[in-house]
């Protein structure tokens, strides 16, 4: 019997000794107040906020702010619902999108950050009163918009020149000349057309093109799917053309295309600039930036897609005026929007970024991410819908896959991808 | 008669071109692991075009691993340790769980044993991942998401553990265990001074087994955990290729790591293994 | 007074065997009991990580009957069976078969293939991703010697073919072992009296040899199937379940409703579907190969 007891005792003291282990860490948190603040998992952008809560920290301003990487495992998204789940979620998140704050605010997590204590000045402050319409969500704001990265399209400088191309592809025309001429060189493609497989590659391939042809119209709106169009059809039919002459590959997995040549250019958004700056430096200074290209360049500028992310607040917090307190300190400050673009090169959501003074000197001298910020007010957020991965998954599945792999003509495609998205959209309202 | 019927299909032409065919074979299903530790050693660009063992031989993509872990949020040393510690945890307590339980389940008869191994045979039935979601409930209710707990409780006892030890034991003849009672050897005494001892090959196939598949699980933690610090290294590892995939080196660096540990233990418990393997297929 | 001595032991003992496995239904009620009543509850409620479930009766029901992912990713599995039980059962045989007929190096061989089945999931897939990869070593061997190159995981139609030679890599040797004792077990008489008979190799395999193994290849044919419906590792690293879905299996599908969808409650229902549909293969399985030799 003494046995069976001492088994017993053993494990129940591992019990005790591994339920202790989150014990003191969120006493802690409760009884010095702080303010917990996730960021993205990008090293420009811990760079920023590391000096920016060091400033706060030591300008006793306000709540210390203890600064965290958002711990990603596979993604963003699943590492803040994993810690909301535990009850240790932060006070502050940013790198949240579009759909990831529908689901959150549908999960009731978030905070209304309208009717917070100095919202109006701060928004005024920025010139975002446009900017937060497009973040209404059922009359609240729920995010608050840090930055907005439309997506554009680099192309290799040199090789155009070796082509002898002098003006920068705009058109699907422009672009199915200068790959017949590079692809008939050995292993050699016009242009990426797709950036991957996952859902969320579908931003930067199906949803780009389509604002780019659409001038910004909708693809997904009040339960709808809307891309069953003229626009639709047009991009289905260039990535059709470019498939089946083998102007790209299936797919370019192993080195950026871009660096090696492969391809004359791709869809890129602003944070590659500090990632190529990083990696490939010889290669950025060969790279020219131009719209998304289209059937006919219209006047003025092309749309395109602002991959755009955004700060939030969780309900939970017990430190929320705290919280907008600091972000109101952090936003409204001239110097560190300047150390923001320094540390990101992504152009900041705000309406005043190109006649701002703060920002002239800047983007002068780095031209790449000039071309990104003069994109911004023709760039399109993601549509705000719970149904993010279904709806951008439906798009790979039935339609720009079958079209990549020959096996549905582009009206087919775009018909079945329709009519998936609505049958699932409908069911879920 | 039966010697020579041993000796006679050895010396055949074609039992020479089998062996040869064999040993072919066996390269081959060694190759990947060969391909790991080669392109672990050799820089990024290299990896792809260089033959196999020409090339440049480097540890930098060990030293990037161990070096630049703070500095991308990847403590791979940190998880190293995090998957030893879950694992020894895990596959201690299984075999101390199984041996006892095992032995009460063979040896002793008590009232509700068959409807206790009925319940095992059971629960060995349906499969682990029915019950992941609602377990994950659980482990949420209780507070333990994101704890070595999370990854350690739900597995500190296994049925299947129980029913190999227990079937091995039902072989050991009684007389053993009634001298060491006369003796007066306690219940711990005759499991691991007797059971045990006797049943080694069975209780290396439950440990080994135990051991490789917490430290090869990969959903469950993948489920539960999300601090880096407590991660065990098979989530660490994917989060890190699938961010960094194109550094071919130190991702093939990190699966040697990751792999290392299994191989080791299987080539030094090769014997047992074996042993146990040919017991638990009769 | 050395019989009553005796009686006393027993009737401890007894209560200890009857403590020890309390402990174990204990654990298993907070472990696996509990869990298993939050199944059936999840299953017919809706439920979103913070709030208290709320009864929905069909609902997650029609749900999942109007998912199409998690109906193709159940065809997968019929896809993924399609490769993977020829391929397997070939090379688990000619294993077993090759193992029984080496003079040297018996233990060296086994363990060779061996290895791959102590291995890990996260590593492993890694690796072959990088193998099977369109530059990959394998690709260029193939370009140097042959002069073509495959689209081992670029293509929709080769991705689960590809993903089945991973999980062939890892099990053979494990089912191989399996075949090979069933085979050793097989009395030599038998064969004598095959060879007697004059019967040629290929009617020997399928009329004496398979027939006496059956046990072990219906140990084979569960094990393959519930790998089938429970893989996980492979997909996620290698394919993340592309392109065009055609590697999504089941548990997938159920992580990432959970976890990505947010849809708990109807992932819950998908494992149960998983976990009937799996049980009815295997029976149907059984009952079609299963047959009880008798040694004559």
């Amino acid at each position: 019997m003494k046995t069976i007891i001492s088994i017993f005792l053993a494990g129940s003291l591992l019990l005790l000794g591994s339920c202790s282990e989150s014990g003191p860490t969120t006493e802690d948190a409760t009884t010095n107040k702080v303010i917990k603040l996730w960021v993205a998992p990008d090293e420009s952008q811990e760079a920023f906020w590391k000096i920016v809560v060091e400033r706060w920290n030591k300008s006793g301003l306000g709540t210390p702010v203890e600064l965290k990487t958002i711990p990603a495992v596979e993604s963003s998204e699943k590492a803040i619902l994993t810690a909301l789940v535990a009850d240790n979620a932060p006070d502050i998140s940013t790198n949240i999108f579009s759909g990831f704050s529908t689901q959150l605010a549908s999960l009731g997590q978030l905070q209304d950050l309208s009717v917070m204590d100095g919202y109006q000045e701060l928004v005024s402050v920025r010139h975002m009163e446009t900017i937060m319409q497009g973040w209404d969500q059922d009359g609240k704001k729920y995010v608050f918009p840090l930055y907005s990265n439309p997506t554009l399209i680099w192309w290799r400088r040199d090789i155009l020149q070796r082509l002898g191309i002098i003006k920068i592809p705009e058109t699907y025309d422009d672009v199915y000349a200068l790959s017949e001429q590079y692809a008939a060189s050995d292993n050699k493609y016009g242009m990426q057309i797709m950036t991957g497989k996952i859902w969320y590659d579908r931003w930067f391939d199906f949803i780009s093109f389509y604002y780019a042809a659409s001038n910004g119209a909708p693809y997904v709106k009040d339960g709808k799917a809307l891309y069953k169009n003229e626009a639709g059809l047009a991009v289905l039919t260039f990535m059709e053309t470019i498939y089946k002459n083998g102007w790209t590959a299936l797919d370019f997995e192993s080195d950026d295309p871009l660096t090696t040549g492969l391809v004359v250019g791709g869809v890129r958004g602003p944070w590659s600039i500090s990632f190529f700056e990083r990696m490939y430096p010889d290669t950025l200074k060969k790279i020219i930036v131009g719209p998304m290209i289209t059937k006919h360049k219209g006047d003025g500028k092309t749309f395109t897609l602002a991959d755009s992310k955004g700060l939030v607040i969780f309900k939970n917090s017990k430190v929320k005026e705290e919280a907008f307190a600091f972000i109101s300190w952090v936003f409204s400050n001239d110097e560190i929007s300047l150390l923001w673009l320094e540390k990101t090169s992504l152009p900041p959501a705000r309406g005043d970024l190109m006649d701002n003074v703060i920002f002239k000197n800047f983007y002068n001298t780095h031209p790449i991410a000039r071309q990104y910020a003069s994109y911004v007010n023709v760039a399109v957020p993601s549509a705000f819908t719970e149904n993010t991965i279904d709806v951008q998954k439906t798009m790979g599945f039935e339609m720009v896959d079958p079209v990549k792999f020959g096996t549905k003509s582009p009206e087919a495609a775009l018909a079945d991808a329709v009519r998936r998205t609505d049958k699932i959209l409908r069911a879920e309202h | 008669m039966i010697d020579l019927k041993k000796i006679i299909p050895q010396k055949t032409v074609g039992s020479w071109i089998i062996t040869i065919l064999m040993y072919l074979l066996a390269i081959t299903w060694l190759y990947p692991y060969i391909w790991m530790v080669m392109a672990s050693l050799k820089p990024t660009p290299e990896i792809y075009h260089t033959d196999l063992f020409s090339g440049t031989l480097t540890m930098e993509n060990y030293q990037f691993l161990f070096d630049s872990a703070e500095k991308i949020n990847r403590p791979f040393l940190k998880s190293l340790f995090n998957s030893f510690f879950i694992t020894l945890t895990v596959t201690v307590s299984v075999v101390i769980t199984s041996a006892f339980i095992g032995y009460a389940m063979a040896k002793i008869d008590f009232r509700g044993r068959a409807q206790v191994n009925d319940f095992i045979l059971f629960q060995m039935v349906v499969p682990a991942m029915v019950l992941m979601i609602p377990l994950f409930v659980l482990i949420k209710q209780l507070g333990l998401i994101n704890t070595y707990s999370a990854m350690i409780l739900p597995v500190m006892m296994s049925g299947w553990g129980i029913f190999m030890m227990a079937q091995a034991f039902k072989g050991t003849p009684n007389d053993y265990i009634d001298a060491a009672k006369l003796d007066r050897a306690s219940l711990r005494q005759i499991v691991f001074n007797l059971m045990v001892p006797l049943n080694k090959a069975i209780v290396a196939i439950v440990a080994l087994f135990t051991f490789t598949g917490t430290w090869d699980n990969f959903m469950w933690p993948l489920i539960v955990m999300s601090d880096v610090e407590k991660m065990p290294l098979s989530v660490l590892l994917a989060t890190f290729s699938k961010q960094y995939g194109t550094d071919v080196g130190p991702v093939m660096a990190g699966s040697v790591l990751q792999a290392l540990p299994l191989v080791l233990l299987f080539i030094i418990f090769r014997k047992y293994f074996l042993q146990g393997m040919s017991l638990s297929l009769k | 007074m050395k019989i009553g001595n005796i009686n006393i032991v027993e009737i401890k003992e007894s209560q200890i065997g009857a403590a020890l496995a309390i402990s174990f239904l204990l654990f298993n009620v907070i472990f696996w009991a509990y869990p298993f009543l939050w199944l059936v509850i999840l299953s017919v409620t809706e439920w979103r990580f913070f709030d208290v479930p709320t009864f929905s009766g069909l609902k997650n029901f029609f749900a999942v009957l109007y998912d199409p992912e998690f109906w193709r990713s159940l065809w997968n599995v019929i896809r993924f069976l399609g490769y993977y039980v020829p391929i397997v059962l070939a090379c688990s045989l000619g294993f077993a078969f090759g193992l029984q007929h080496i003079g040297r190096g018996k233990v060296f061989i086994a363990l060779s293939f061996l290895v791959a089945h102590i291995s890990s999931g996260v590593a492993y897939s890694l690796v072959f991703e990088k193998i099977f990869s369109s530059t990959g070593p394998l690709n260029t061997f193939l370009a140097d010697w042959f002069g073509f190159t495959i689209p081992w995981l670029s293509s929709p139609n080769m991705a689960m073919l590809s993903i089945s030679l991973v999980v062939t890599w890892k099990f053979v040797g494990y089912y191989g072992l399996i075949l090979y004792s069933g085979l050793v077990a097989i009395p030599q008489e038998i064969y004598d009296a095959a060879k007697l008979d004059n019967t040629k190799l290929l009617t020997k395999l399928f009329k004496v040899t398979l027939p006496m193994i059956n046990a072990q290849l219906v140990m084979v044919l569960v094990f393959a199937i519930t790998v089938a419906f429970g893989i996980f590792t492979e997909p996620y690293m290698i394919t993340g379940g592309g392109p065009m879905e055609s590697t999504n299996m089941p548990l997938l599908v159920i992580y990432e409703t959970a976890f990505n969808r947010l849809q708990p409650s109807r992932a819950a229902l998908m494992a149960i579907i998983i976990a009937v549909v799996s049980y009815l293969v295997i029976k149907i399985m059984r009952k079609l190969l299963e047959k009880n030799v008798e040694l004559v």
